[in-house]
């Protein structure tokens, strides 16, 4: 025993050593030092303006492309898989690794890096960017103390993306203008729910469609969660469509919703048994076309501008028929941040990438030809294109559209925003189901939100709440 | 046999095939969807194959380094497989037939850290890899297979169950080394256990996913699985589906050959595993 | 703990002391690389979580002594509690089937008057599954048992066993936790059945052989002989799978689309500790969690420890 004890007595001092003499490293580390290990950094013709990006799309393997041809500078682009890029590059960063000089971030994980001290200054680009570029995208670009710490190329503003045929059946017009006001409101929401269930359509392919319009005010302020008549009438207006049968039960990404972009589908309600089961998207395309009994049409889409791509290119024969207009409020989506690496040895070459990427007109112009569709957030370069007639959306100015919407973009993330969302959607089904009632599910609500988060409070006049 | 044994018989093999099929055919359906399009995948389900095998490999192999990513998953596979049967059976022995103060403390301690929530210690396990300067390297995926808790829990507990201490005596006398007795006749003997043991630590490593993408950063150094991420990485999934599906179908071929060669072994090892004195 | 003794160790014991001690250091020999790797490669990172479960930590930026709060935390956390219910309920059906159907195969395959042949693809076809990443596995299954679309209501409604389709993994909790359990036996029956069967093939033919001779039943059979024979085995198939259904995470959480749903009927506690601390940053809080949880195991480990060393006695 006491040999084993000295062993291990041994082994663990050996450890602690090097645990000691590893952890006194960045100390005197020098800005001069070359990495240790030697990690990943390929060879010695390495010139001083290439790069690393880490991102999680194929998005920028092409920017990095047209970078080299113009500077001659090579960007080495490496891919992630989304689910895990924040555990990866909060393990990364946090040991201040140098093997990477530039990374993404989507909107819900830039606050994190923010604290987390990964992200280098850029406001040096400030006012360039504050002027530029959509505002939106600079306030999500900056951290707690207002210092410009991403950059973002494109913006993700959302819409309602409406059927026009539909529309001009239902309504008598398919102006954009005209048909938002149908949608201008949660109540004006379940009228129009209930116009387009006479004529035997459904207004969306699902009630989730309406998560997109709960962000109108922030989920959390002052540390106090925020439930006010605007996610009441949410959850109101999805119980409404889902007890009255307003919706085709076509959930986003399944066989019937990409179906409903194309025409014509079965409703496939949960009371409704028989053979419509099992068929694929063509099946119901087909089914839907012989008409009958039971056949609905979906009328509209709630998605960010990428998803209003997603429909262009299930519409099959509905291509054209498309428009997009307006909500109950503004909102975003998703979209792509570039950061430099704080810890970077080559901070200049990073920042400039960056600057070719976001900042240049050149580049936004060519990103929104080349990416069919995408939607920069370079203000001169939607001003440039506000007269382009989008075919696939009925010829609408689609660009034009945009702007305007991403100006009315209230930016007011938090870090608690996925934890409530997903609390809330949670207590939305049960009430739809009849599970719960509304007051029950509200306290529920406050109760997980707060049990995750013991330092959140709720305001003693919110909803349901007693104590 | 008289014919109610036989129906029973019948019965039993029915049952059998029956399970069979329903293990069998989720690995068709994967089989199934590396010819199918994204799209047919996502909107529909089919028993027969689709026509898109080619332009899903197309799109494999304008993407991805799969030759390499092969490699890559073959040396970690094989190392850890090797790894894990030759300490773990070592290990094992030294803990089932020799006493000594201390062995009791080991296989408590590692009792006690089979039962710990691996996913929550991968934090301290990434801080440890940094301090020691090994973050893309190999050997943080290799060197933790030396010590393996359940697999030396289990070989424990199988040697104990197969091997009558008896059977040292004799080569003892004869003078054998103690380590010439552990490869010479207790490692044959444990065989069918390693073999059991080892198809599980191929398939774990050559599946292991989180802790390669947390640790490597140069793509050329990735093993499959991190690979496959990247191809599901690109914004639309539709278009990749079936080219995901065919990777994970193709980087399940060297699964199977491991595991039929193993599992060869274990039959071949139930002579050598039945002692007779 | 107690440790299994057996009789030759006990025998050993006895031998003629001088050349016992010295072969004894090579039981320390063998064991050293084993002791190395585990100091380094799961005492120290387990001693960091550890370390962690003190502190108020996001998983980035600064870390805050906290002494026990977090805690104390954990031992109120009403989330944490119905978590840990849920992996019970979902982890019960597993087990039951997954056990029941290795022994029951295993009784199969070593019955001596059938003599079932295909051994060999047997066993291969039942392991498959384990060969599938989760990932895939869990893709299907939500493919299949969709509710609207999934074959599995279209097979049952054809055949006329249900005349409404079954809301699997989307309507009711327990439905969806008894899918999580029936799927988890599905993936993992085949490697216990290894495990039930290395075992038998270790023991001695002609006990079975002289057992039939005498006249013994198959039920005697099973319960003298091939029970008892096979309780190191079965400790340890037991134990593994107690460990790793207390630990049960990829499968709700892939089958559940990372969500929990339906209502938070999937989460386990691995669930619940995975997304404190990667969704809600609560590093330190997290790591609290997962110390109760091994708590947690380590008192059911005990218990089952105990009940197996009882009928060896």
């Amino acid at each position: 025993m006491k040999k084993l004890t000295a062993m291990i007595l041994a082994l663990l001092m050996t450890l602690s050593l090097a645990s000691c003499s590893s952890a006194g490293n960045p100390g005197n580390d020098n800005p001069g030092t070359p990495t240790q290990g030697g990690g990943s950094q390929q060879g010695g013709d390495e010139k001083q303006d290439d790069i690393v990006l880490w991102t999680l799309s194929n998005d920028l393997k092409q920017f990095a492309e047209r970078y080299e041809t113009e500077t001659g500078n090579h960007v080495e682009v490496v891919v992630f898989d989304s689910a895990d890029f924040e555990t990866k590059i909060m393990q990364t960063l946090g040991a201040k690794s140098k093997d990477l000089d530039v990374f993404v971030g989507e909107p819900q994980m830039l606050p994190n890096f923010y604290e987390a001290g990964f992200c280098a200054d850029l406001s040096a680009l400030d006012s360039e960017v504050k002027t530029r570029l959509v505002d939106y995208t600079y306030e999500a670009g900056c951290d707690e103390d207002g210092v410009l710490r991403a950059i973002s190329y494109q913006a993700c503003p959302g819409s309602v993306i409406y059927r026009r045929d539909l529309a001009k059946e239902v309504f008598g017009t398919d102006d954009p203008d005209e048909i938002a006001k149908h949608f201008s409101s949660f109540e004006e929401i379940e009228k129009t729910a209930d116009t387009l269930q006479a004529k035997g359509y459904c207004v969306f392919g699902d009630e989730g469609a309406l998560r997109w319009f709960s962000n109108r005010d922030p989920w959390v302020k002052d540390g106090q969660i925020i439930i006010n008549q605007d996610r009441l009438d949410y959850m109101d207006c999805a119980t409404h469509l889902y007890q009255n049968d307003q919706v085709a039960y076509a959930l986003e990404w399944s066989a019937p919703w990409y179906a409903s972009m194309a025409g014509p589908l079965p409703k496939i309600s949960e009371a409704q048994s028989g053979d419509v089961w099992g068929m694929d998207k063509d099946q119901l395309i087909n089914e839907g076309a012989a008409g009958g009994e039971g056949i609905t049409q979906v009328f509209s889409y709630v998605m960010p501008s990428w998803g209003a791509l997603i429909v262009r290119d299930n519409a099959e024969g509905n291509k054209g028929n498309f428009g997009v207009c307006s909500g109950p409020c503004s909102f975003f989506g998703g979209g792509t941040f570039l950061t430099v690496n704080e810890f970077s040895q080559h901070k200049q070459a990073a920042q400039k990438f960056i600057e070719f990427c976001t900042l240049n007109d050149e580049t936004s112009q060519w990103w929104l030809e080349a990416s069919n569709g995408d939607v920069v957030n370079n203000k001169a370069v939607l001003e440039n294109n506000k007269d382009y007639l989008n075919e696939s959306f009925g010829n609408q100015n689609t660009y034009a559209f945009y702007l305007a919407e991403m100006e009315k973009i209230d930016f007011n993330l938090t870090g608690y925003d996925d934890a409530c969302k997903d609390a809330w959607g949670k207590a939305i089904t049960a009430v739809k189901k009849g599970e719960q009632t509304k007051e029950q599910a509200v306290q529920e609500f406050y109760q997980n939100v707060i049990t995750q988060f013991p330092e959140l409070s709720v305001p003693a006049d919110s909803p349901y709440y007693n104590g | 046999m008289d014919a109610k044994s036989k129906s029973v018989k019948a019965l039993l093999y029915l049952f059998l095939i029956l399970l069979s099929t329903l293990c069998f055919t989720p690995f068709w359906l994967m089989i199934v969807n590396a010819t199918r399009t994204g799209n047919e995948i996502m909107t529909g389900f089919s028993l027969l194959p689709g026509g898109s095998l080619a332009e899903n490999w197309k799109i494999v192999s304008e993407n991805l380094n799969l030759g390499r990513g092969f490699l890559n998953s073959l040396f970690l596979a094989v190392c850890n497989t090797a790894l894990v049967s030759y300490f773990s059976a070592l290990t094992a022995y030294g803990l089932a037939y020799y006493k000594f103060k201390g062995a009791k403390v080991i296989f408590t301690a590692l009792l006690i850290f089979m039962m710990v929530p691996s996913q929550l210690s991968m934090l301290g396990f990434y801080d440890l890899v940094n301090q020691m300067g090994l973050i893309d390297t190999y050997w943080p995926l290799i060197l933790p297979s030396i010590a393996s808790p359940a697999t030396v829990f289990f070989l424990r507990q199988y040697i104990l169950s197969v091997m009558p201490k008896a059977i040292l005596e004799a080569p003892r006398i004869d003078g054998a080394s103690e380590f010439k007795i552990f490869h010479k006749i207790v490692l044959p003997i444990m065989a069918p256990g390693i073999a059991t043991m080892a198809i599980g630590a191929f398939i774990g490593s050559w599946n292991n996913y989180l802790i390669p993408m947390l640790i490597i950063n140069t793509p050329a150094k990735r093993p499959l699985p991190v690979m496959v991420a990247e191809l599901s990485a690109v914004r639309d999934i539709t278009t990749n589906m079936g080219a995901t599906y065919l990777v994970v179908a193709i980087s399940a071929v060297p699964i199977m050959i491991a595991f039929c060669f193993f599992s060869k072994y274990i039959i071949s090892g139930i002579s050598a595993g039945s002692v007779k004195e | 703990m107690a440790v299994p003794a057996t009789a030759s160790e006990r025998r050993a014991v006895k031998s003629p002391k001088g050349g016992l001690e010295r072969r004894n250091r090579y039981g320390i020999l063998f064991c050293l690389p084993f002791v190395l790797a585990f100091l380094v490669f799961n005492i120290y990172p387990v001693f960091r979580t550890f370390q962690m479960s003190f502190m108020n930590y996001k998983g980035f930026g600064k870390e805050t002594f906290v002494w026990f709060d977090n805690y104390v935390r954990a031992f109120k956390d009403p989330l944490f509690r119905d978590a840990f219910g849920n992996t019970l309920k979902m982890w019960g059906v597993n087990i039951v089937l997954q056990l029941g159907l290795a022994l029951l195969l295993t009784v199969i395959f070593n019955d001596i008057k059938y003599r079932m042949k295909g051994l060999g693809i047997f066993r291969a076809l039942f392991y498959l599954p384990n060969l599938i990443a989760c990932t895939s596995v869990a893709f299907l299954f939500k493919t299949l048992l969709d509710w609207r679309f999934g074959s599995i209501n279209q097979i049952l409604m054809t055949m006329g066993v249900i005349s409404q389709p079954i809301n699997w993994l989307t309507g009711e909790g327990m439905t969806a936790q008894l899918v999580v359990g029936v799927v988890g036996a599905w993936m993992w029956f085949g490697n216990s059945f290894i495990m039930l069967m290395a075992g038998v093939q270790g023991i001695d033919k002609s006990y079975f052989e002289a057992a039939t001779i005498d006249g013994a039943g198959r039920w005697q059979i099973f319960s003298k002989i091939t029970m008892p024979l096979l309780r190191p085995i079965m400790l340890y198939v037991a134990v593994t799978s107690l460990i790793g259904g207390l630990q049960l995470f990829d499968l709700p959480y892939l089958l559940s689309g990372t969500k929990g749903e339906p209502g938070r009927a999937l989460y386990t506690s691995v669930f619940y500790i995975y997304t404190t601390a990667f969704t809600n940053h609560q590093m330190g809080y997290a790591a609290a969690l997962a110390f109760v949880l091994f708590l947690i195991i380590a008192v059911f480990c005990g218990i089952a420890f105990k009940l197996m060393n009882q009928k060896e006695d």
